[in-house]
């Protein structure tokens, strides 16, 4: 059997969530009379705001905290909140860019074999999980990495993590687990 | 012709008005304003919706959108630590000033000129120009102090002498650089436990705290409380305690760092660059009440009825209308 290190895995971050907030109050309602590209919300009480340059669609509470999803990288994540910052100055309130937080990465990646997962439930009792009946992956839990990856029969899987470095940490991680387990043995 | 008649009549001078003066107008709730572009880029809204690119500059000028209210630093800047009452500075001169300065953690509210802290201030010996100016420097950042009393009385015990400090250029704003340099140097000579400051400290000190970084300090607690709890409890607990000086030195640091993330984001000259599609605001306009209006991802779909839309110059009346778009 080969060993893992030979291959290369394409991991591609599909989302990556971020927080930060203004400081300041923000009142929704001039937000969504005056931004562009909003969605006012009042029954949930926030404005959504989404952006085309980082393709990022963020929620606006009046508080000032912003969540902000849809950004393929950290980098994006950050400039996209600054710019949405800057059009929540530009409509006039005194915002300040604090507390800018990555909260959640979430990534995928199509391993090149099919999975046994109850073997693979089975090698790693504790850690890893599978009910067939709630959920089709088993999902294993890395805690150190506080990284979680759930595992589907067809080989793909899905990793969400603090950042991408846990992200990618986790999947190295986990393949040869996975290597040990595949479907295509003679 | 419509059920609502009356809603219409309404919706039409209304109309009128729109394409007229370009201006943004709240109807009834029920009624939706629609922009229409050639590329049918939707903004749709529960009660208005706003012309895409047509930026309403009624909202420019606005200081308190809510926000919270800014501290403008001559008059009222706060700071986190307090320095506990009674003690007394003085001058190589031999001018007395008390310093209860540093900043009491208020929200934004009036530093009262004490009358009983100034009338004590004035009480004091050897009072004499910078001094007076110092007092009423000083006592926009006081609050009432606890022991005024004990202020004459007590200038035996923490005489420091501060050479070189600022008082008579600015007293408007000097309440910011010479408090500053007042605690700083208050904290280093309790740590150090020297009773006279060479002026080479003192000038040290000042340069070490510009006044850019000065302008940093702001209030630390309520609306604007840092991300670290620890910090502000410490802030609060501290109250008179000698303990806060390293923490609040520390904490200056942690201030300036917040600063200098933040600021770039007022130049604003990168983060911007969103108008770019945002030009093609025509006069193409929809006005008519919703039925649905549905999203998913990028895509939108529309259900419109009772309406009538103005389009290429052209108006043009409906009962249903049904549209789709992508954003």
């Amino acid at each position: 059997m080969e060993p893992s290190n030979d291959v290369a895995l394409d991991i591609i971050v599909s989302n990556v969530v971020s927080v930060f907030r203004t400081r300041c109050h923000l009142n929704l309602r001039t937000i969504g009379l005056e931004g562009s590209n909003v969605i006012y919300k009042p029954e949930m009480g926030k404005v959504l705001m989404k952006l085309r340059k980082p393709r990022i669609t963020a929620s606006i509470w009046s508080s000032g905290k912003i969540i902000c999803t849809g950004a393929t990288s950290e980098e994006e994540a950050k400039l996209g909140a600054r710019r949405l910052a800057r059009c929540l100055q530009k409509i006039g309130f005194k915002v300040r860019f604090t507390d800018f937080k990555v909260v959640n990465v979430l990534a995928v990646c199509s391993l090149p074999f099919q999975i046994r997962l109850i073997e693979f439930t089975k090698n790693n009792r504790p850690i890893a999980s599978y009910e067939p009946e709630i959920h089709p992956a088993a999902s294993y839990r890395i805690k150190n990495l506080r990284s979680t990856v759930q595992v589907f029969s067809t080989g793909n899987i899905t990793v969400t993590g603090p950042n991408v470095q846990s992200v990618a940490s986790a999947v190295e991680q986990i393949y040869p687990l996975l290597f040990e387990c595949q479907k295509t043995r003679s | 012709m419509f059920a609502d008649e009356g809603v219409e009549g309404r919706v039409l001078d209304s109309l009128r008005q729109v394409t007229v003066s370009q201006n943004m107008r709240l109807l009834s709730h029920f009624v939706c304003f629609v922009s229409v572009h050639l590329y049918l880029t939707f903004c749709c809204l529960f009660s208005v919706v706003i012309p895409a690119a047509q930026n309403v500059p009624s909202f420019s000028s606005k200081s308190s959108c809510g926000s919270v209210a800014t501290f403008s630093l001559p008059a009222g800047i706060t700071y986190p630590v307090q320095i506990p009452a009674g003690v007394t500075l003085q001058t190589a001169s031999g001018h007395f000033y008390k310093v209860n300065v540093p900043v009491m953690v208020t929200r934004g509210s009036q530093h009262v000129l004490n009358p009983a802290a100034v009338a004590r201030s004035s009480a004091l010996t050897h009072l004499s120009d910078p001094a007076p100016a110092a007092s009423v420097c000083e006592t926009p950042l006081n609050r009432q102090s606890a022991d005024g009393a004990s202020l004459a009385a007590s200038d035996a015990q923490s005489e420091f002498t501060l050479d070189g400090i600022e008082f008579s250029p600015q007293p408007a704003d000097m309440s910011t650089p010479p408090a500053q340099a007042l605690r700083s140097d208050y904290s280093r000579q309790q740590r150090e436990q020297s009773t006279a400051l060479p002026d080479l400290q003192t000038e040290a000190l000042q340069t070490e705290l510009k006044f850019k970084q000065l302008l940093d300090i702001t209030q630390l607690d309520g609306v604007a409380d840092s991300s670290s709890d620890t910090e502000e409890d410490g802030d609060d607990d501290d109250d008179l305690g000698l303990v806060g000086e390293k923490e609040f030195l520390g904490m200056i640091n942690e201030e300036e760092e917040l600063e200098e993330e933040e600021d770039p984001l007022n130049s604003g000259d990168d983060v911007s660059e969103q108008d770019i599609p945002e030009i093609f605001d025509t006069e193409n306009v929809i006005v008519c009440q919703y039925d649905k209006i549905h999203r998913s991802k990028n895509r939108w779909k529309f259900y419109l009825k009772d309406g009538v839309m103005s389009y290429g110059g052209k108006d043009y009346v409906f009962s249903k209308a049904v549209g789709e778009a992508e954003w």
